[in-house]
Formats: structure tokens, sequence, C-alpha cells
């Protein structure tokens, strides 16, 4: 038998190549199979190795067969991929690309125009390839550094092409996540790290080329990954809902017959809220994942109910560890008994995962503690950032076989039956409708845009599993609401840009001086 | 527009209103044509907001099974596809 693939790009190629004919991608109701998605993946590899050296690429596109051939063509041509989201400020996207270090950029059609809001401006001279223009966009004459490669110079079709060796060291993809310090962190995951995932997360989920899945994370969140890597690792077809759709996206699991689903939490409580999770109403489903947050257990029944043949799941991981690397099977009435605080356990670690809990010492603890994960999923720290690389990525007393550990800041303990249940955060951390966001850095922006004395985000209106938006309270603050505005909105992703401004003469303060954000979020209920 | 489909419309407004004003939009600025995502007054969770505050309002409960999410983008189709739900329903609605 044949060694296993050693890398993401090697076992789509293997896969694509045994089965061409099959669907890999469903998108604007179009199915592309794994021929055609190999074979644009291919001219695009083709062409990033003739024309840059590095070893890390971004692709900046949404919801497009290029989006996702994109991603595939930067790690067939041997480098990591930098996914950037056309719906972040401009400002946040340049960040993110000269952190990355990436000389070169993949953009779909639909995005050239905003692409050129981002890199106009930047001097070091990039090379952006846009495999649907036949012509290079009209702003690329105002910046002569940059160079534009078109359709025409793809080479037509990936004749010749072979796999360049990849390490497993090498990063596969580079991600931002929210930092408390004003600035997002860049974890890059290297080759190893997410073969690890898919192997291990194969002892959770069984699947086959029948099988067909959602599609529903942006490719900024890493839980993408496993939408598109799984997926294509069992030569199975990828259905991804339009924007609108995916609001609410019941009619759309029907339509295409989807067997797995994955998905934040706070997306089936959508469909709970509009009363669309009615019994039985996903016969199609086998699988239902959820991951990101918190998983309430009312939406863990109800999602069983509507989706009666499926196995729910319960996921958790955060980026620093790959995806995912515990999970809870959620089993109805029998599980009910294990929950704790009306929240699904999260299980226990698969694959190479190992998991300790802690005390303040490090001390490993029977009760509540903080979350450690080993194992070979754990990134091997935060991009060009040594201080925070070392103090989340540390060495436990005794020593362990599997490299560092990462504190995940998760506060958790152990039920009756050993499984892993979540408890909170160490820190002002909040899950935004699943998305991971640092008040903190809400709060720097804010200090540094409006000059505030006083600048606290929280987060609001709570949800079983964080809140729904991030709200603000200042003190001594001159700029107008707009202003302020306006200065998030050019630095932050939408979903962190705060939906109220309250101010106030003085914060409210705790007994040890500290601004007592409880007092604040009981101020704000009084409103409503 | 009929005097319901004018009723539902002002509902519809009066819901968007505090988007407006954080976003400093005139009431009068929008008319049906309006894109509510691309101009940033909606997003996915205030669709949904919405949707609940305008059933609220109505006093009837809609079927939101029926929605067309692909085509929910400007006012216009909104208000028009509440219009349906409304009709649709079976029960009658208060105030």
């Amino acid at each position: 038998m044949p060694a296993g693939p050693e890398s993401p790009g090697e076992m789509f190629l293997r896969i694509a190549e045994r089965q061409p004919d099959r669907p890999a991608l469903v998108i604007d109701e179009q199915t592309h199979t794994y021929g055609d998605l190999l074979d644009r993946a291919r001219r695009l590899a083709a062409a990033i190795r003739l024309i840059d050296e590095g070893p890390l690429c971004a692709v900046y596109a949404k919801h497009s067969v290029w989006a996702y051939a994109g991603v595939l063509g930067i790690l067939l041509s041997g480098r990591g991929y930098v996914p950037l989201c056309p719906a972040f400020p401009p400002e946040r996207t340049r960040w993110m690309l000269g952190l990355s270090g990436a000389s070169a950029v993949v953009a779909d059609e639909g995005h050239v125009e905003s692409l050129g809001e981002v890199i106009c401006g930047v001097r070091k001279g990039l090379t952006v390839i846009l495999p649907e223009c036949l012509l290079p966009p009209s702003w690329a004459a105002q910046c002569p550094q940059h160079r534009m490669v078109c359709a025409g110079d793809l080479p037509a079709r990936g004749a010749g092409f072979r796999l360049p060796d990849v390490g497993p060291e090498d990063t596969a993809y580079l991600l931002f996540t929210s930092g408390s310090t004003g600035a997002p962190k860049g974890v890059g995951i290297r080759q190893r790290n997410l073969m690890a995932y898919l192997s291990g997360i194969r002892e959770v989920l069984d699947l086959g080329p029948e099988d067909r899945l959602s599609q529903n994370f942006e490719m900024t969140f890493d839980l993408s990954v496993h939408d598109m890597f799984v997926c294509w690792g069992f030569g199975a077809c990828l259905c991804v809902p339009s924007p609108r759709e995916a609001v609410a996206p019941s009619a759309f699991i029907r339509r295409h017959g989807l067997t797995c689903w994955f998905s934040t939490p706070s997306t089936a409580a959508v469909l709970q809220r509009l009363r669309l999770l009615r019994p039985g109403v996903f016969p199609s489903l086998r699988w239902s994942l959820f991951c990101g947050e918190p998983l309430p257990l009312r939406l863990a029944e109800a999602w069983r109910r509507a989706a009666p043949l499926s196995t729910v799941v319960n996921l958790y991981g955060p980026t620093e560890a790959t995806v995912a690397c515990t999970a809870y099977v959620y089993g109805g009435d029998s599980s009910a008994g294990e929950c704790v605080n009306g929240l699904v356990p999260i299980g226990r670690p698969f694959g190479s995962t190992r998991a300790v809990v802690v005390g303040d010492r490090d001390e490993p603890v029977e009760g509540v503690g903080e979350l450690l994960l080993g194992g070979e999923q754990v990134a091997p720290g935060y991009w060009g950032d040594a201080a925070r690389t070392a103090q989340a990525f540390v060495s436990l007393p005794g020593g362990t076989p599997c490299g560092p550990w990462y504190r995940t800041g998760d506060l958790v303990e152990r039920n009756a039956r050993g499984d892993l249940v979540y408890r909170g955060r160490k820190d002002h951390q909040m899950k935004i409708m699943g998305h991971r966001v640092e008040l903190q850095e809400v709060e720097n922006v804010v200090r540094e845009t409006a000059s505030a004395r006083q600048a606290i985000a929280l987060g609001w209106p709570p949800t079983a599993s964080g809140a729904e938006g991030v709200i603000l309270f200042l003190a001594g603050a001159q700029a107008s609401d707009e202003s302020i505005l306006a200065g998030c909105r050019r630095r932050l992703p939408p979903y962190m840009v705060p939906r109220e401004i309250h101010r106030l003469e003085e914060m409210p303060l705790n007994a040890s001086q500290k601004v007592d954000r409880r007092a604040l979020l009981s101020m704000r209920e009084g409103l409503a | 527009m009929n005097g319901s489909e004018k009723e539902l419309r002002d509902i519809v407004m009066d819901g968007l209103a505090p988007r407006l004003r954080i976003l400093g939009l005139a009431r009068e600025a929008v008319d049906d044509d309006l894109d509510l995502f691309a101009s940033g007054v909606l997003d996915s969770l205030s669709l949904i907001d919405l949707l609940m505050s305008v059933e609220q309002r109505l006093g009837q409960t809609l079927d939101f099974e029926s929605l067309d999410f692909t085509r929910l983008v400007t006012l216009g189709a909104l208000v028009e596809q509440l219009q349906g739900l409304r009709g649709a329903g079976k029960v009658g609605y208060a105030a």
C-alpha cells in the first residue's frame, strides 16, 4: 500500500486524479468537478512557481470558484496560503498582508476593485494574479510597483505539472485572530499540524464520496479549513450557500440534500429563532457538527429533533491547535445529565492531542482550571511575535514527549464521566456570533481614535454562547459617535464594530478599583 | 402601494431607524431599491432582529419558512415578501 499523502495539496491531487468527474464544489448553483478544480489549481500553481519565490501567497477572494481554486493552487505550488477577507477594512487587510510577508496575491474578479484600495498604497512590489481578468484593472496604472498577471498569462493547461516537495514544517496557512493589544495575532499552521488534524478527525467522523458537506465558514476563520479539506479528503462534495442564504440556510440544506452540516451554534440559533428547526425538517443529514463557541443544550436538542438521522457532535479547539481537538457526541436524553450550566460538554481529545487542566501554578487540578493542549496539532507560535509566543506556548514541569503546550485561556473541568466541560474564560476574550474577539482590541482602537480617557467594550446582547455584538461605554471622550465608529470601521472587522455607544461621566468601579464591567452590563440591561 | 403595504413599510422603517441613525442616513434617503446589506444598514443578525420585531408589531405569527433569503436584499423586496407572509397567515392580526 502506498504511503498516505504528506500534505493537503498532495491529498487533493491524488483524489482529484482518481475521480476527476465527481463533484467537488457547488457554488452559485453550479457544480464543479474535481477535474475542473484541479485544472484551475494547477494552472495557478504553475504561474505562482514561475513568478514568486516566497513561502506564502495571499488569496483575496470570497464566494467564487477561484477562491477555492486559489487556496488549492497556492498549496499545489508548495506554498502556504494567507486568506484575506474583502469585507474587512483595507487598513486591517494591508496590515495582515504586510505581516505575512507574502509578495503575491491571487484575487477573484468580483474583488479586483477593492483589492486596489488595499494595495495601491503598498510600496513593496506585489505580484497580483487575476485568473479571470483579461486586462489589468484601471488602478494598476497608478501603482507601477505591482505586477499584474492576467488570465492570458496563465499556462493554458497544467500540463507537465509536478507537485514540488513540501516539508512537514512548511506553513500550510496563516490566519489572524483578535489580539488584546489592539493588533491581530498571526497563527501559522504547519503542513504537519493540518495533516494531524485531518487524520485525527477521522476518529470522530466517517464520510465517503457520496457525501455533501456544508461550507458556512469564511476563509479567514479556520473552521473553513475543515470544510474544504475534510470534504475533499473523503472525495466528497462541498456546497456553498450564497451570502444571503447563509443567514438562514434551512432551504439550502434541503435543496442540496446535504448529509453533513458544520456551523457555529449561532447559525443554528438563528434557525431556531425563526422557528425553522421543526422536527424532521432535515432528513438528509447524517452528521451535524458544531464548533467555534459553546453549544447550548436546548439548541443541540432542537437540532437533533430537526435532523433525527444525524449524529450531533460538539467540537472544540482554538486556531492555535488547528481547527478542533476535542469532540463530544451528543446523544439526547443520556447526554442531558452530563451538561453543565446548560452547555453541552466539549468532550475528549482526539488524534494526537493531549489535554491537561491546570491551576495558577500550572499544577494539574481536579476542579475548574485552565485547559492546556499539546500534541501534533499545536502551532509553533505567533507569527513574528516571540514575546506573545513565549506567553502562550509553554513547557510543563515534568516534561512531555509532544513539544509545547498551548495555553487556551479557557476554563474547563471534567464531569463525572471524564468529559471536559467549558466553564468560561480567564480573560476578556468573547465569542461574538462564533468569532473570537478580544474586547481589549476594540477598546484600544477606540482609545486611539477617540482619545477617550476610558473606553470599555462589552458583548451585548448576551446569547447562550457569547454575545450578538459589541457595545461601547465611554468616559471623557470628545469625539462624536460618527467619528469613533468611522475609526472602528477603518480598523476592525464588521462584527467587532460597536453597535451602541453609551457615554458616562465616570466609570463605575468595583472593590478592587477596576472598572466594574458587571455594573455596566446591568446599566445596559436597565435600558432595555 | 395600498394601505396595509404602506403600514408594513412604516413598521420596517421603524425597525431600521436605530441603524439609520448610527449610519447618519436620513429616513428619506432609503428608497425601495436600496441594497440594505451593501449599504451597511443590515447585517445578517440585524435582519433576524428586524424580522422578529416586525412580527411582534404585527401581532401575527409569520411563517418564515416561505421567505426566500436569496432575494431579501432591497427594502422593496423585504416589504413585498413580508406582505406575502402576512397574507398567507391563518390568524387575523391585532392592532
